[in-house]
């Protein structure tokens, strides 16, 4: 095996201060990987599957030691004290502008078209990462971010015949759910899990091309789709949806998760495709049989078809050493090959080389559909960080009071800071 | 050798640690004596230059620049510090502050000088409960955090557990999820670690009292209660100032116990300055500003600390 995480690396200087015989790879490729947990098992998985297939190649893989509670800050140190790097894990669409902007990536174009990329990616995954008409990064994860998961066993004790794809039976749904002693829809909404439940309303009440135009401020956070989603949500909490809002903004989305999928306290909950490993790993539930998950549920027809999706890219840097070998490492992730990795793994790619046969049911039952649906980024990942701060605080003063005079009130203040930031 | 040290203690003494080294470092005639005393200062020097003097000038440079980290710096003149006091936000920032330090230090060394005081007339009978006190200091705030955090949980929480199980059930309450209760939940979790100093400091002062004092006191026939008000009470202040002090200080700076209790919310009910400054620069990547609030921050530092440093220097003289 030929990783060097940053422990190695140190020991292997030592020895060659201390008079050992030092090796030297004919081409080192240097991983700016700030994942942990699984996610980082996956990393190193395609790292060690790349230089097997290409043995010339060493990797060194760099993992920042503190970042806090955004992993932007660790990246952000580790350049500003010197640390060099070819490839960098991103998954934020924001600081990608950002670091195109600051001139630290190279856009990938060309290898783009020299390595047959299209072939694997269709164009709204190469438009995620797309700045002033150049592509910078290729992403080769996608997380659902439009699931509502919840337990077979609850709806079906509950008297829920299937699962309410429409907003009207979903709100509906809840009667059923109350009359079982349940809290139909927990919400985790201390930090930043109550924007996925506007984002998915938005993107059914005003579709992708709005949100869209709404994270580049090309329309005003007052504008009228903005308030009719949160009225939609409104909707919700009148139909007496959630815990008060105190125990809301109090809990994450890991409380909202043991409710559903774990204590069977609550009837749904939204989150991202990581609830997967969630319930698998620390419940040691059974995919399908145990929980499952449904897409948000369809409020206007006409946006039935929007997914709100996460994603991770490798972006190749300005000043990298080896900026051939990061390129040909992000071929090597898209590849079969690499697909097969990732798959094993239980995480789904937009890699059109995967076979899906090799994901678990969850999994496919999302991936299946990513390549059909209208893939939007979520929303939060797009905004500037001070945006998506008074962005989260703004849910929260909703969540307390969703009267019309709020509505007002908390777009007014999201329109102003928009209107600060986008100058 | 023992004579040149003599001479630097006589010197000290007489007018203070640096009379006439000025005139002797720039005539470029230092004595022996000097170069000893600097050599002995300059690990000091180095590391306080090293870890407080150059990120305090940094900081300060910093917060005249508007920078992301990554963007080249800009110069932004005062645009930070102005921009600072026209944000609402800051000013929620100050107010949670005051109300912070004032209910920590002023709750905090209430229970411990009561405590070191109750201690002072039974000392054995109260050890227990001052070991308990003060291991609660010893404990890293993130340790307590998570304990406080189980214990005001809404759901499972100790505190609406026992409200529940006595009939109060109307009384329970999502304590961190509501602002107005929120700030109270940190300030409890907060207190019980740092009610562990002042109860050091308060008790030292309190031993400190000659026995023979409170003996008169015992044989001219005053009560317990006497003696805690009008002997014990009046010489443990030096400890209780001292506490105020260091607690005052201690919560200025309170980050932890905020970051896991809260994380400043909800809607920025405890987001004190410190937190703040946080938010702005490790957050949202606005380093020259989140340093013009660290500025702030540490202005406001030094103007607490004034009253404790011209005591210290009266009480020196």
């Amino acid at each position: 095996m030929k990783i060097l995480n940053s422990a190695s690396a140190l020991a292997i200087a030592a020895m060659t201060f201390a008079g050992g015989t030092a090796f030297a790879a004919e081409k080192e490729l240097v991983i700016f990987n700030w994942l942990g947990g699984s996610e980082r098992d996956l990393i190193i998985a395609l790292e060690e599957g790349f230089t097997a297939k290409y043995p010339d190649y060493e990797i060194k893989d760099i993992n920042p030691a503190a970042g806090g509670d955004d992993p932007r800050s660790g990246i952000r140190s580790a350049m500003l004290s010197g640390e060099e790097f070819d490839l960098l894990l991103n998954t934020w669409p924001s600081f990608e502008k950002e670091l195109v902007a600051a001139d630290l990536i190279s856009p990938i174009d060309a290898a783009w078209e020299q390595y047959g990329w299209s072939q694997a990616l269709n164009d709204s995954w190469r438009n995620l990462a797309k700045h002033d008409g150049k592509t910078y990064g290729a992403y080769f994860i996608a997380g659902n971010r439009s699931g509502v998961w919840y337990r077979p066993d609850t709806l079906a004790k509950a008297g829920i015949a299937g699962e309410p794809t429409q907003w009207k039976d979903f709100l509906s749904s809840f009667s059923a759910l109350k009359e079982i002693g349940m809290l139909p829809v927990s919400i985790g909404a201390r930090s930043w899990a109550q924007t996925e439940w506007f984002e998915n309303a938005l993107l059914r009440t005003a579709g992708p091309a709005f949100a869209k135009e709404l994270s580049e401020h090309k329309v005003a956070w007052t504008d009228d789709r903005v308030k009719e989603t949160f009225r939609n949500l409104r909707d919700m909490l009148e139909a007496d949806c959630c815990a008060e809002p105190g125990a809301m903004l109090s809990s994450h989305w890991t409380d909202a998760a043991d409710a559903v999928l774990k204590n069977k306290k609550a009837g749904f909950m939204l989150i991202g495709s990581w609830a997967n490993q969630r319930a698998k790993n620390e419940y040691g539930l059974t995919p399908i049989k145990d929980y499952s998950y449904m897409q948000f549920p369809v409020i206007k027809p006409e946006y039935g078809n929007a997914m709100s999706v996460d994603g991770k890219n490798f972006l190749v840097m300005k000043q990298a050493k080896n900026p051939e070998g990061a390129e040909l490492f992000i071929d090597f992730v898209l590849s079969k090959e690499g697909s097969a990795i990732i798959a094993a793994q239980n995480l789904a790619t937009p890699s059109a080389n995967v076979d899906p046969s090799s994901y678990d049911p969850i999994v496919r039952k999302y991936a299946q559909i990513l390549p059909l649906v209208d893939v939007f980024f979520v929303l939060d990942d797009l905004l500037p960080a001070e945006l998506s701060g008074e962005f989260r605080i703004s849910l929260q003063k909703f969540l307390r009071d969703p009267s019309d005079a709020s509505i007002d009130s908390v777009t007014a203040a999201l329109e102003a800071k928009a209107s600060e930031l986008y100058q | 050798m023992s004579v040149q040290h003599g001479s630097i203690l006589t010197s000290q003494t007489q007018a203070g640690p640096f009379a006439g080294l000025a005139t002797r470092l720039f005539g470029g005639n230092l004595r022996r004596a000097d170069w000893i005393a600097f050599a002995l200062l300059a690990p000091t020097l180095i590391f306080f230059s090293i870890g407080v003097l150059y990120p305090l000038f940094e900081t300060i440079r910093v917060s005249f620049l508007d920078w992301t980290g990554l963007s080249q710096p800009k110069p932004a003149g005062f645009s930070n510090y102005t921009k600072l006091f026209s944000d609402a936000n800051f000013w929620n920032a100050l107010r949670v502050t005051l109300t912070w330090t004032l209910a920590c230090t002023g709750i905090s060394v209430a229970i411990g000088w009561s405590v070191a005081l109750i201690s002072g007339l039974a000392p054995k009978q109260t050890a227990p409960f001052r070991v308990a006190i003060f291991a609660a200091y010893g404990i890293s705030e993130t340790a307590s955090g998570l304990m406080w955090l189980g214990i005001l949980q809404p759901d499972f929480g100790l505190l609406n557990g026992i409200l529940r199980l006595v009939g109060l059930e109307g009384w329970a309450s999502p304590w961190l999820g509501e602002p107005s209760t929120a700030i109270w939940g940190v300030v409890a979790a907060y207190v019980w670690t740092q009610a562990g100093l002042p109860l050091l400091t308060c008790y030292a002062a309190i031993q400190a009292i000659p026995k023979s004092q409170l003996e008169a006191a015992h044989m001219d026939g005053a009560s317990h209660f006497q003696i805690l008000r009008y002997i014990m009470a009046p010489l443990s202040l030096p400890g209780v100032r001292i506490a105020i002090f260091i607690n005052l200080l201690n919560s200025l700076k309170a980050f932890d116990m905020i970051h896991i209790l809260t994380a400043g919310g909800p809607i920025r009910a405890t987001e004190t300055v410190g937190y703040f400054m946080y938010q702005e620069s490790v957050i949202y990547f606005k380093q020259g500003y989140g340093a013009a609030s660290t500025v702030v921050l540490l202005l406001a530092v030094i103007v607490c600390s004034i009253p404790l440093i011209l005591d210290k220097a009266s009480e020196s003289k």
